[in-house]
């Protein structure tokens, strides 16, 4: 793989969104800033609740007009996505970005026959007469997979298997060459084997296109072999960011390490009791007053209560967090044991409240 | 893969729940193309024994969930729990055993009623049980037996009458509109009542009238027997009624829809005697059927006679109401309403205290239950679901599950569609609530560390079929099945250092439609050759003490 | 904090007040309805001049202190003729839409319910039905089959229920058929519910606000076409007034006196509307919504 260049082709500054609910703003997305370079693959990881497609469609232009306050800076090759109009934005998705969604049925429209569908960018953006357009888009369906294109090209989508219609949105969303590519949870819906394959196809394409990836899961398997760097939300705030393989053996947020400690490893042997998170993701509407995942957080002490932490940097370059109470540190272990001094903590350092088991 | 065989059953009479041969297959559509989502598969379970069933889409793990719960039985095979044969059972009889054998599923809050409080949710088996155990009227047989007979008959009457209905309303469109082009105006006095003589018009005719009695017979039919369903329900609620009370209200609906057809079949004239009269028959004809019902057993004659004589209270005043003159009308009207919204409370009133002292013998057990689920029964018990998270309504589908006691939990992917942090709670929970209660579990999912955490004993199946089954460390650790090999292979591990691509790229899934021969995974499968496509294989265990169904597992065969 | 922080802690988005605006116009119409419903309903003792009276020399006037809607070519008082032709079409639509409700919402539960056979019989009655043009099909019964003046009352709501069952009971199939395949029915046939109880306590209040808001439409629908059946004189015969019958008798003097014609004609408008309007907003009360963004 070529080293990827340093052109950066996604800025996103300090980017917040606001929803107005009846009962109140909520802050779904709270001063969110990173850059994905020309080649790079970027994971967003985060739980329901985190925020993380918010920032996805955010950056797209794809939140509803009403009641919805967007603010801060998103730069795709040098354009300004929010300073764009409705019509500009409809030019820009396609050429300049595209965007792979979780459910492959829901996006394909289902009267029409795939050809058509995959050939709609080409014609609407490109401008290519139809036999063009049929040509290029039989080139794509094989480029990503599809065994028999021809006879693929005149299909509808419920004739295809899950596996098959993915690999059909990403080649719609491939068809305008686009300087950015963005997957919201493409694989949620998919088997295991066929979540490894999508997965492969997309980082193929990374690396043939040059072009970056954000790819936004819940599931940290998905990112750790794949993503150059990682980006882990939680109530609507970057809680840590870091390179693939420094996040995983230099976790510093405690979230990131419950996070990782609560999934089921197939090489546990079986029975191994889990690692739970406890109490529930924060209601955005009114966050918890400092650090928003103190509640739930072990380490937690009265600092982090009332004053909200600030990102910053860690040793290794292009890891930041935002903890008083990083994992791994002196703080952190005073943290714990006066915490378990106290009583908020048990001996196995699991929370203890109403109800826990 | 494509297993079939009983080699790895365990002896008969160990396991709690023993599956042998289920085949489920459905029709689809009109092609009547046979999906084959099931073809033979043996599982058992002993008792506190927890085995996964694990699978990609497709393969009919959640199929045989439903299988075994009998939505909808299978298409052959048998499912013995505790030796007996569920699906040899009779509705009755298995309506019996359901407490027996519980299940949870996927979608959190599409399992929980949107409309219902949690607290309703949760006594729902309770409040089921107790309706079995007070017993269900004959009538409901009735229902059922005349029922599909006249859905027999109309069925192929309706055929041919559909035809002629809109052959008949084309028609006669037509001959209005060109009579109104004619000239002829739309005024009684004309002699349009001489039309139906003429030899046109008389065969339009008799076919309106017709349609109209078909119509109108068709429904009253169905009104008669969808009136029967509200009397089934409120006499349910309402059993301890005294017999006494109920045979009276009866016999007085009776005698009153009696009078009224008396009073009005002179009455009224013109042809629209008839409908009344179908009307004021009907209600009779309720009531006498629910007189007799409820002689037969007493126990429901209570409710069910209240409820017939507030009905024919309600036609009473109504055509009472009907026949007079304006000011006497209102007066009359307005006294009624006043009676009858008296009588209206006094109903719910009654209503309101049996469900109250339902609801007060369920409580206890209702707030214990959501307390062992780890939810707070004093802020959860009044709210809705959707107001809820996933982890906590799930926590709720596992409290109306244990509610009962069952002896076995079937968990069709409970886990799947909740978040990892979310995940972890319910699976220790599940844990928890399997050693305070002793439960047997058939844990479905499609994630493999998630099952191999949960289970003491693993299937492997694919498009309807078992490839083995075996303990979940050594089965993991050492697979002997090809397939079972791809599916780790295919696994996202949380590890930057392990390359996560699958080297080999195996085609799509074969259609369930038509499977291939001989082993269904031979399509895939790195290591299969000619005989494979031949010869089904059958289970055999392997010398470390899993089953396999392969012709070339990658493991020693014992 | 442990497990159970469910009730004591935080509160999720979804708890969030239900509850819509109740606009100006949505009191406009409810205010509206219930008025026209208790003047007709009462109509006998309000202090209003008898419907059948005719004042001398009032011919044709229009709208004045003494007779606040004018009078008529005969010289009726339009005011009260108005409530008294409330009476007729409330009750036309009203009944007829309450039995249709009934009557159709059961067919329609049933045939989504069970499908097959019950289905596909139930469907094709309704289908056969739905051909028919009601107003044509009214017309003509009444032609033929000539009820005595006071029973036309109880003839038109026959029709009209008949012809109003088979649209109710497609709408309410469609949703029962989209609420039988939750998850939660399925819960219930587990837990051994019969089709009886699973009909009525999981499936009917999941359809049923869809099903009263949609009557609602009905019952507009319904006094339009009574409205069009009393034009053409086939209703409730004089000296009854009917909305439809005074358009008609107006018919003549539109250029004089059109308050005769369009004041009973507006009034109708209004009617509708309004019930329209109410359906639709009750429909939306009901929505559930089972998350926030």
């Amino acid at each position: 793989m070529p080293e990827p260049s340093t052109r950066v082709v996604l800025e996103v500054e300090s980017l917040t969104t606001e929803f107005f609910t009846p009962a109140g703003p909520l802050r779904a997305v709270d001063e969110v800033s990173f850059t994905l370079q020309q080649g790079q693959s970027l994971g967003l990881v985060g739980e329901s609740g985190s925020g993380k497609s918010v920032t996805a469609r955010s950056i797209m232009g794809l939140l509803p007009r009403s009641n919805v306050a967007t603010s801060g800076r998103v730069v795709i090759n040098n354009i300004d996505v929010m300073s764009l109009g409705a019509a500009a934005l409809r030019r820009m998705w396609g050429p300049e970005v595209a965007m792979v969604f979780q459910d492959p049925l829901g996006s394909l429209n289902p009267v029409m026959r795939i050809g058509t569908q995959v050939a709609e960018g080409l014609r609407v953006h490109l401008k290519m007469s139809r036999r063009d357009a049929r040509r290029v888009a039989l080139e794509l369906l094989a480029r990503v997979g599809i065994s028999s294109p021809e006879s693929c090209l005149d299909q509808y989508p419920h004739q295809l298997s899950g596996g098959m219609r993915q690999r059909v949105v990403i080649a719609i969303a491939l068809a305008c060459e686009p300087s950015l590519l963005i997957a919201d949870e493409p694989t949620t819906a998919l088997d295991v084997t066929v979540q490894a394959q999508i997965l492969d196809l997309l980082d193929e394409q990374r690396a043939e296109r040059s072009m970056p990836l954000l790819l936004i899961t819940h599931d940290l398997g998905i990112v750790a072999g794949r993503t150059d760097n990682v980006i882990v939300m939680y109530g609507g705030q970057i809680m840590e960011q870091a390179p693939t393989s420094v996040l995983f053996s230099d976790m510093k947020m405690p979230y990131t390490e419950d996070l990782f400690r609560s999934i089921p490893r197939i090489e546990n042997p079986s029975h191994t009791r889990l690692a739970t998170i406890a109490g529930r993701p924060p209601d955005m509407v009114n966050p918890p007053k400092g650090c928003r995942f103190a509640p739930r957080c072990r380490y937690a002490r009265g600092r982090c209560f009332e004053q909200e932490p600030e990102l910053r940097a860690a040793t290794s370059p292009g890891h930041k967090y935002r903890c008083f109470h990083p994992v791994g540190t002196r703080a952190a272990d005073e943290a714990l044991s006066a915490n378990k001094a106290e009583g908020r903590v048990n001996e196995t350092g699991q929370l203890v409240g109403p109800g826990t088991t | 893969m494509a297993g079939t065989g009983k080699a790895h059953l365990r002896p008969h009479g160990e396991a709690l729940l023993r599956v042998e041969d289920l085949v489920v297959e459905f029709k689809i559509g009109a092609t009547g193309n046979v999906v084959n989502a099931v073809s033979g598969i043996s599982l058992d379970v002993l008792a506190g024994e927890t085995v996964g069933l694990v699978g990609e889409s497709g393969c009919g793990k959640s199929t045989t969930g439903k299988a075994i719960m009998g939505v909808p039985s299978p298409t052959s095979g048998s499912v013995l729990l505790d030796a007996v044969d569920l699906t040899g059972l009779s509705d009755d009889e298995m309506r019996r055993i359901r407490p027996d054998l519980q299940m949870i599923f996927q979608d959190p809050i599409s399992s929980l009623n949107p409309r219902r409080s949690i607290g309703d949710i949760v006594a729902e088996p309770l409040m089921i049980k107790r309706e079995d155990q007070v017993g269900h009227g004959p009538v409901r047989g009735w229902l059922k037996r005349y029922a599909s007979r006249f859905v027999a008959v109309a069925e192929t009457v309706t055929k041919p009458l559909r035809v002629l209905l809109v052959l008949a309303s084309v028609a006669f469109v037509l001959w209005v509109v060109s009579e109104a082009a004619e000239g002829r105006r739309f005024e009684s006095e004309l002699a349009w009542t001489e039309v139906p003589a003429q030899i046109v018009g008389f065969p339009v005719l008799v076919i309106l009238v017709a349609m109209a009695v078909v119509v109108f017979a068709g429904c009253l039919v169905w009104l008669a027997l969808a009136a029967m369903i509200p009397f089934e329900v409120v006499s349910g609620y309402l059993a301890p009624i005294s017999p006494a009370v109920g045979l009276l209200g009866a016999a007085s609906s009776a005698a009153v829809s009696w009078f009224m057809v008396y009073r009005t079949w002179n009455s009224l004239g013109g042809n629209f005697a008839w409908v009344v009269r179908g009307g004021v028959l009907t209600v009779a004809t309720v009531s006498i059927m629910w007189l007799v019902a409820s002689a037969i057993k007493p126990s429901r004659a209570g409710a069910a006679g209240v409820a017939a004589s507030l009905a024919s209270l309600a036609y009473l005043q109504v055509f009472y109401i009907a026949g007079l003159d304006a000011v006497t009308k209102l007066v009359v009207i307005l006294a009624s309403a006043a009676l009858d919204y008296f009588i209206v409370k006094l109903v719910v009133k009654k209503l309101a205290m049996r469900r109250s002292d339902t609801q007060r013998r369920f409580d206890p057990l209702v707030r214990e239950m959501l307390e062992v689920v780890g939810m707070n029964p004093d802020s959860t018990v009044g709210r809705k679901p959707h107001e809820l998270s996933g982890g906590q309504a799930q926590r709720v589908s596992i409290a109306r599950a244990l509610i009962m006691n069952p002896k076995v939990l079937i968990c069709d992917e409970p886990v799947s569609a909740l978040d990892v942090s979310v995940q972890a709670q319910t699976l220790n929970l599940l844990q928890d609530m399997k050693q305070r209660y002793g439960l047997t579990l058939l844990f479905i999912a499609h994630d493999l560390a998630v099952v191999k955490n949960v289970s003491d004993r693993v299937a492997v199946m694919y498009l309807g079929k078992l490839c083995e089954v075996g303990a979940p460390d050594s089965l993991f650790a050492n697979p002997a099945h090809p397939y079972t090999e791809l599916l780790l292979s295919a696994i996202a591990h949380p590890d930057p250092l392990i390359d996560p691509s699958i080297t080999e790229v195996p085609a799509d899934l074969p259609s369930a439609v038509s499977p291939p021969s001989g082993c269904r995974f031979r399509t895939r499968c790195p290591r299969a050759e000619e005989h494979c496509g031949q010869r089904e294989p059958q289970m055999r265990p392997t010398v470390v003490g899993q089953y396999v169904a392969c012709h070339f597992p990658l493991v020693e065969m014992g | 904090m442990g497990l159970a922080v469910d009730g004591t802690a935080t509160q999720t988005p979804a708890t969030t007040a239900r509850s819509k605006q109740v606009g100006p116009v949505l009191w406009l119409a409810v205010v509206y309805l219930s008025v026209l419903a208790g003047a007709a309903i009462s109509a006998v003792v309000l202090p209003i001049h008898e419907p059948d009276a005719t004042f001398r020399g009032t011919s044709r006037d229009g709208p004045n202190f003494n007779h606040w809607f004018g009078n008529d070519a005969v010289g009726h008082d339009i005011f009260s003729r108005v409530i008294y032709g409330a009476q007729v079409s409330l009750t036309v639509a009203a009944v007829g839409a309450l039995l249709a409700l009934v009557i159709g919402g059961g067919i329609g539960m049933l045939a989504g319910y069970y499908r097959g056979r019950v289905d596909a019989i139930i469907t094709a009655i309704g289908d056969a039905t739905l051909v028919i043009p009601p107003l044509l099909v009214a017309i003509s019964l009444i032609l033929f089959l000539d009820p005595t003046a006071q029973r036309r009352v109880f003839f038109l709501i026959a029709v009209f229920v008949l012809l109003s069952i088979a649209p109710i009971a497609r709408v309410v199939r469609a949703s029962t058929m989209v609420w039988s395949e939750r998850e939660f029915v399925l819960a219930a046939k587990t837990m051994g519910a019969g089709d009886t109880r699973i009909l009525l306590r999981e499936l009917l209040p999941n359809v049923a606000p869809a099903l009263i808001s949609y009557s609602l439409i009905v019952m507009a629908n319904l006094i339009v076409v009574e409205g069009a059946v009393a034009f053409l004189g086939l209703s409730v015969p004089p000296p009854t007034p009917t909305w439809g019958d005074m358009i008609n008798k107006g018919r003549t003097d539109l250029d004089v006196a059109p308050h005769v014609s369009l004041i009973p004609a507006a009034f109708m408008v209004f009617t509708v509307v309004a019930l329209n309007y109410l359906g639709d907003r009750l429909r939306e009360q009901f929505e559930q919504r089972e998350s926030l963004l």
